[in-house]
């Protein structure tokens, strides 16, 4: 049998070649030899990191750290492990002790500003950063989290600066560029932002986040989707509260107009139901831009492609049955048909409010082990059906209209919060 | 001896079964005579009738060899290692060469030299000391001269595949390939210089893992009579490991001394794979020795053909492309569904089978590699084992049988599938991907 370094030199070599699971098998054959090998046990909470079996490796940080405690390298690995399970307390902590240890490691200040930045601190996460920096001009990381935390500081012209001195530091690194990507997006340049995503994703195509961006990028040549997008980048920079507090004040704003608007003067009312109008197509178009923006996307050639099956299933569904929906109720007005006994527009009303839970529905159907909110989408799709079955036969089951109709209109509360 | 003897011999040991010499001569006899199966049964008789009979105990061993039943004669000869004659002794030798056991059969083999110096096998030498040109003498020497790992001859193990292309099924385009760039310029050499044609050079082949590229590349050593050579992942790490790019010339002398000769390189993405530059001073010395190995800079490569494979082939360092060096890069496919019915049905030959349908299980198994048929396989039989150990009768397998089996193992080409998909999409500057594309369907 080989010695233990030989096999330590195999799994690294293998880490780095990103073949993480022949990795763990010599570094399990080292960990058999000699348990308390610690480097072997870094490496092997990385492999299981890269096959984000988080907690797995966490474990075997938490291992090594129990054999060496002052070794501030796998404190950095614990936090690395959290920063990826999105335990940003947990990760701030091993992150201190990190550095407690060992303060000279510029990737350790880089982690650190990425938690940061995760936790809306900007200026601080631009400290942290600067440090970083100061014991090594060259860390990605650090360059990486500084530039983000200057975009979202709104200095734009020093966040610019920093971007160029990484890409010039490394210009093949899909980290970079999907950083760069994001950045310009936030301020509006999304023709710009696309060549980035799109190169990040030439280095690495497996870079999700190089994907995600570049779908955004793209739909972002649509108008409204750019607000839409820009209204949420704007919230998500507020604190956690604001996300809550902004949504429901405008909606409680919308309703005082609305009642007050009633009993006013003509004029006054006027406004007031403009008001309430515009709050109501902007509502709907929170949920129904998406989807369109995607079908746009289907005739890109670089969007059709980095759509998923649910979303490019959505986007047919959602559209199909708007469009169907709308031209039945107009169909039903232009006839001037009473709606009550309107089966045009009774089917429109159900075909429009069905949009709705179809935007959300994950396909392929899982029927096993879904999440909870999407078996309440599948049953309002059912009971959608159900009620269209029901009016094209004549006899509307009135229970199960009122009771699909309320179910869309709790749907449309839950879902902003269940995420 | 004819089979007029051996009907009387029978005859003679039906009259009276319990006569256990009468019963071993008859083995015997129908040992010489080739009847390995019929002999086995003899010699299984004599030792219920007198057990630890060491002759019939021989003889079995000797019957099982001859019915490459190798591991059930490794087992009888273990028993008797102390009291074995050098005739036997050569048999276990064999035996356990098939099995793999190299560092046992070199005892072993050791141990009959000693007996006998002057022995000579052509076979095993072949195997053990794959130059095949050392004296036994040499066996009198240090231990280390001749199988130490110091000496890379013998540290790579060369062999004589006897799979030919026929035994491949399916994957036509890819064996058209392979002769068209390396068996026919060895077999037609003129033909190839009157065109002006260059030969040499190797192939590179990617795919899915467990689609049949190490297969492939046996079959190409068998179809041309040709040893084998495969080098693996873990030679290739050590390479760097060691910094010791000296193996690497080492492997392809041994190629050149031994040509023809397949020199085949699996995973072949790990020599050149690392993006972060850590290490890459010492990678670059085994990258640059491999090229010019490969380009036949020192020495002529006449006669070595070189094929690779690999499942990332968007890390193979793109200097291994060049021309000259494995300038034909081919995919290798998950295999369709006729080649899925051949595979299957081949698997299936010589087990307990009750009607299977092979077309219906091939139809639902798109994506499934010849590995994942294999896995479906063994999911079935164990669940068809572990009834037939319940109810104590033997239950064959039915289509039911497989079919769950499918159910239970989802294809594994589907993850390679995901990521090869991107790699086509967002990094296929030089249209080397195109077949990725062409498979999936997908439009550009």
């Amino acid at each position: 049998m080989p010695e233990t370094e030989v096999l330590i030199g195999r799994a690294e070599l293998l880490l780095s070649q990103g073949r993480a699971a022949e990795a763990i098998k010599q570094l399990t054959e080292v960990l058999r030899q000699d348990p308390q090998n610690t480097h072997a046990l870094g490496l092997m909470a990385r492999a299981r990191f890269d096959q984000k079996n988080f907690d797995a490796g966490i474990e075997l940080a938490h291992r090594a750290i129990s054999i060496e405690p002052n070794e501030s390298y796998f404190h950095y690995l614990l936090a690395f492990g959290h920063y990826l399970q999105d335990k940003n307390v947990d990760a701030q902590s091993a992150i201190s002790r990190a550095i407690q240890l060992n303060p000279y490691q510029a990737e350790y200040f880089g982690l650190w500003s990425l938690l940061l930045l995760e936790k809306n601190q900007f200026e601080q996460a631009l400290e942290k950063a600067n440090e970083g920096l100061a014991l090594d001009a060259e860390s990605i990381s650090c360059l990486n989290a500084r530039a983000t935390a200057l975009n979202k500081l709104r200095r734009t012209d020093d966040a610019i600066d920093t971007m160029r001195a990484a890409l010039d530091q490394d210009p093949e690194n899909s980290f970079t560029h999907t950083t760069v990507g994001w950045n310009l997006l936030e301020k509006g340049r999304q023709k710009e932002a696309t060549k980035h995503f799109r190169e990040a994703l030439r280095l690495n195509p497996n870079a999700e986040a190089a994907r995600a961006g570049l779908k955004q990028s793209l739909k972002s040549n649509i108008p409204p989707y750019k607000w839409l997008l820009q209204y949420s980048f704007w919230i998500n920079n507020k604190g956690k509260q604001a996300r809550w507090i902004i949504p429901i004040g405008i909606y409680v704003g919308v309703r005082v107009v609305g009642a007050l608007s009633r009993n006013a003067p003509p004029a006054v009312a006027m406004i007031g139901t403009v008001l309430v109008g515009l709050y109501i197509l902007v509502a709907l178009a929170s949920w129904f831009l998406n989807p369109l923006a995607n079908i746009f996307l289907f005739f890109h050639k670089d969007g059709k492609h980095a759509l998923s099956t649910s979303e490019k299933w959505n986007a047919v569904l959602t559209t199909t049955a708007l469009i169907t929906g709308i031209t039945l109720l107009a169909t039903g007005f232009f006839k001037g048909q009473q709606f009550e006994d309107s089966t045009l527009m009774l089917s429109g009303l159900v075909l429009v409010a069905m949009a709705m839970p179809l935007s959300q529905l994950e396909i392929p159907i899982r029927f096993r082990r879904a999440p909870k909110m999407q078996y309440y989408t599948m049953a309002l799709v059912a009971l959608g059906l159900i009620c269209l079955g029901f009016i094209s036969t004549g006899n509307v089951n009135d229970i199960l209209f009122a009771l699909f109709l309320f179910g869309v209109v709790a749907f449309t509360w839950i879902i902003p919060f269940s995420r | 001896m004819d089979n007029e003897t051996i009907r009387q011999l029978k005859e003679a040991v039906e009259l009276s079964p319990e006569n256990v010499p009468l019963r071993l001569h008859l083995a015997e006899v129908l040992l010489k005579a080739n009847a390995f199966s019929d002999a086995a049964a003899q010699f299984s008789e004599v030792l219920n009738r007198s057990y630890g009979n060491l002759k019939a105990k021989l003889g079995l061993a000797e019957a099982y060899f001859h019915q490459q039943k190798y591991s059930a004669a490794l087992i009888i000869y273990e028993e008797v290692q102390d009291s074995m004659p050098v005739p036997a002794m050569v048999l276990y030798v064999k035996c356990l060469i098939k099995e793999h056991s190299r560092a046992q059969a070199v005892e072993v083999y050791q141990k009959v030299i000693a007996l006998h110096p002057e022995f000579r096998d052509e076979e095993i030498d072949q195997y053990l000391r794959l130059s095949g040109t050392g004296n036994s003498a040499e066996f009198d020497e240090e231990e280390d001269d001749i199988f130490g790992e110091s000496d890379a001859d013998s540290k790579y193990f060369l062999e004589k595949p006897s799979t030919k292309f026929s035994d491949v099924g399916g994957m036509q385009r890819i064996k058209d390939e392979i002769s068209l760039k390396i068996i026919q310029p060895l077999l037609n050499p003129d033909l190839y210089k009157a065109f002006g044609k260059k030969t040499g050079g190797g192939i590179l082949m990617y795919g899915p893992p467990g689609c049949g590229k190490t297969f492939i590349a046996k079959a190409t050593a068998g179809q041309i009579d040709a040893k084998f050579i495969s080098i693996g992942l873990h030679d290739i790490l050590d390479m760097w490991i060691g910094n010791s790019e000296k193996n690497l010339h080492g492997i392809f002398e041994l190629a050149r001394k031994n040509a023809p000769c397949v020199l085949f390189f699996d995973e072949v993405d790990a020599m050149g794979a690392s993006r972060n530059d850590m290490k890459q001073s010492a990678m670059r010395h085994v990258i640059n020795q491999f090229l010019s190995e490969m380009d036949g800079i020192n020495s002529s490569n006449e006669g070595v053909l070189i094929l690779a494979a690999t499942n990332a082939p968007w890390s193979v360092d793109p200097a291994f492309r060049r021309p000259g060096r494995f300038d034909r890069v081919i995919f290798v496919e998950p295999p369709d569904e006729k080649a899925r019915e051949e595979i299957i049905a081949s698997m299936l030959q010589n087990k307990p089978v009750k009607e299977a349908d092979v077309k219906k299980i091939a139809q639902q198994t798109q994506d499934y590699s010849g590995a994942d048929l294999q896995a479906v396989i063994d999911i079935a039989i164990e669940e068809k084992l572990r009834e037939s150990l319940s109810t104590g009768v033997l239950q064959p397998l039915t289509t039911k049988d497989l079919l769950k089996g499918v159910k239970q193992h989802r294809p594994t080409t589907l993850e390679w599938f995901a990521s090869a998909r991107n790699y086509a999409l967002y990094a296929n500057e030089s249209g080397l991907y195109d077949d990725i594309l062409k498979f999936l369907k997908i439009k550009k």
